[in-house]
């Protein structure tokens, strides 16, 4: 039997009003699940269902207030398994005044990636971001596409065996966008880990394996894609938001 | 496992201070400061002066403008005196600004110098300097900080302890670059234009650094619960204010515990708060005894009260600054690793 790659046992979150303690929001009840290594999973769920504070107690930005997150086996208060895992963030603001080049540097140092092999790695990156002719110019004069392609290539420095990506298709160009299901297919051929949180639907269908849908902190569906591509009454077939459509009500 | 070396993470936290100044226009500013500063040392002339015979030699002077005004001759009636008494009178002039403004000097240089370098340490540096220091640096940490783009450093195989505490140690690095530019520069414009190298002058450096250092790390505390430069800016400065109040309030109570005019327990009280809080009048008082400036001025009667305190010692002021500096700090990476972002 493999580790998994990411595990979720009971996993439970309450943030508390800091002024008023006792106001709270419970953002996750109970959600158990595995995402397996090899597996491109993705996070569903309307807006406020707790998607990304899964994502952030898996990385270790957000404290659970209940249950049991485990990366590589090991508990999440381990740091180092962090050295295998590449996070792209949903709403990016880097410094601006770093330049591309710059920056890769800085984050990727972080990583524990050798100066010599990031001084090797960051022009081939750029290059293949399309960033190349902008690798010296301060990120303060990028468009929020740019950012974007700026961020996954930060995601991606330090080789990452799972590769966590929170709404990586906004303010991608088409171009953009392929080359990110160019990245996500690579990485599962290589038999690496890809975890997404998107609003993106159909990209979800056609690049997943597999899903879990959380409502309201709940987990509501955990399964493949491909179920939910077919009508279980009539057989047929349908679009994922149509799938989905049931779990998005419940909230209406 | 990589194994990282010691200063792996304080580096590039300083390259990226250091960056992040210059984006601002801090390190400008700054520099502008010292610049005008050294120019200002630069364009002073000193003529007419006489060496002392030796170091502890009193400096006399002779009767001046009252009563020149009540008999015009006076002055020159007792220069002619002292003359014929065998009195050599010393009729010395500083000027500043390549000659714009000048001013009757004491017998020697090294009392001019002195006392320019006491007010560039105390004054300029010391009041003036930590306060735009504490106020330009204030936005540094909050926009670190920001979730935007600490969520992704925090993602990374590094304690968050280490990554606040690089980043404070890496401000105080610019800010100690900055200090020791200040002080070594305008020692120098001084001491090519007089000849006089006062090397006492550069104890200023560290201990202007140490008072940044407890204030800002007030700073970091601001910043990690509000994450507001606005919060940052303003509360560093009230905390300064503070600070000189409880000081001076706490010297003041002992100095008129004497008297009985001020209950015991309020002596106490001050006592406690005097040790838990920064202590600018006494850090003031250790720049105003290493500079030896008791030579050029009179010592304030609040330096006064805090020597004939028993319990004074310069050492145990510098000590508890520096616990209160590492307990800030402390506090604040307690609260940072509780943060979830």
């Amino acid at each position: 039997m493999t580790t998994p790659v990411a595990e979720f046992v009971d996993v439970a979150k309450i943030y508390r009003s800091p002024l008023r303690r006792r106001r709270t929001v419970e953002a996750l009840k109970g959600v158990s699940f595995r995402v397996e290594p090899g597996e491109v999973f993705a996070l569903l769920g309307p807006n406020r269902a707790g998607k990304t504070t899964l994502l952030k107690i898996l990385l270790g930005l957000s404290r659970p207030s209940g249950g049991d997150t485990r990366r590589f086996g090991r508990s999440i208060s381990s740091r180092e398994t962090l050295s295998s895992v590449g996070y792209m963030h949903g709403n990016q603001a880097f410094p601006g005044y770093l330049t591309a080049t710059c920056l890769l540097e800085f984050y990727g140092g972080f990583s524990g990636i050798p100066q010599r092999s990031l001084r090797a790695k960051v022009p081939a990156l750029l290059e293949r971001m399309g960033l190349a002719d902008r690798a010296r110019e301060p990120i303060a004069r990028f468009s929020k596409g740019m950012v974007q392609r700026l961020a996954l290539a930060q995601s991606l420095l330090n080789d990452p065996e799972l590769l966590v990506l929170d709404e990586p298709m906004e303010g991608l160009d088409l171009n953009a966008r392929l080359l990110l299901h160019e990245i996500i297919e690579e990485q599962r051929s290589e038999g690496k880990t890809v975890l997404l949180v998107s609003h993106a639907l159909e990209e979800v269908a056609r690049i997943c394996d597999r899903v879990a849908v959380l409502v309201e902190g709940r987990l509501a569906y955990l399964g493949g894609v491909d179920p939910l591509l077919h009508d279980p009454a009539t057989g047929e077939e349908r679009s994922l938001q149509d799938a989905l459509s049931p779990f998005y009500h419940t909230l209406t | 496992m990589i194994a990282r070396p010691r200063f792996a993470v304080l580096l590039p936290l300083v390259g990226d201070t250091f960056r992040q100044a210059n984006a601002s226009g801090i390190s400008a500013m700054m520099l502008t400061v010292t610049a005008i500063c050294t120019i200002l040392c630069l364009s002073v002339n000193i003529s007419g002066d006489i060496s002392l015979q030796d170091k502890d030699e009193t400096v006399y002077f002779l009767p001046t403008a009252p009563e020149s005004k009540a008999n015009p001759n006076y002055a020159v009636a007792d220069q002619a005196k002292a003359k014929s008494d065998g009195i050599e009178t010393v009729r010395g002039k500083a000027t500043l600004a390549f000659g714009l403004m000048s001013f009757p000097m004491s017998r020697e240089r090294a009392d001019t110098v002195h006392f320019l370098e006491t007010i560039l340490a105390g004054g300029i540096a010391g009041t003036f300097g930590l306060l735009l220091a504490l106020v330009w640096t204030a936005g540094f940490l909050p926009s670190f900080l920001d979730p935007g783009s600490a969520s992704v450093l925090i993602a990374k195989p590094i304690s968050r302890q280490k990554l606040l505490v690089g980043k404070y140690f890496s401000v105080l690095a610019f800010v100690g670059l900055q200090v020791a530019l200040f002080v070594v520069l305008t020692w120098l414009g001084l001491g090519i234009r007089t000849k006089v190298w006062d090397a006492t002058y550069l104890w200023c450096i560290p201990l202007l650094l140490l008072q940044f250092a407890v204030f800002y790390g007030f700073s970091v505390l601001l910043a990690v619960t509000t994450r507001s430069t606005v919060a940052c800016v303003f509360g560093s400065v009230l905390f300064w204010l503070m600070s000189w109040g409880i000081n001076y309030g706490s010297v003041m109570a002992h100095g008129l515990r004497e008297s009985k005019s001020v209950p015991g327990a309020t002596v106490m009280l001050t006592d406690a708060a005097y040790w838990i809080s920064p202590k600018p009048i006494d850090a003031a008082l250790i720049l105003f005894n290493t500079l030896d400036a008791g030579h050029d001025f009179e010592k304030p009667a609040v330096f006064r009260f805090l020597e004939s305190r028993k319990s004074y010692s310069p050492t145990a002021s510098i000590l508890s600054t520096l616990i209160l500096a590492a307990v800030l700090l402390a506090i604040s990476t307690y609260e940072f690793n509780e943060t979830d972002y």
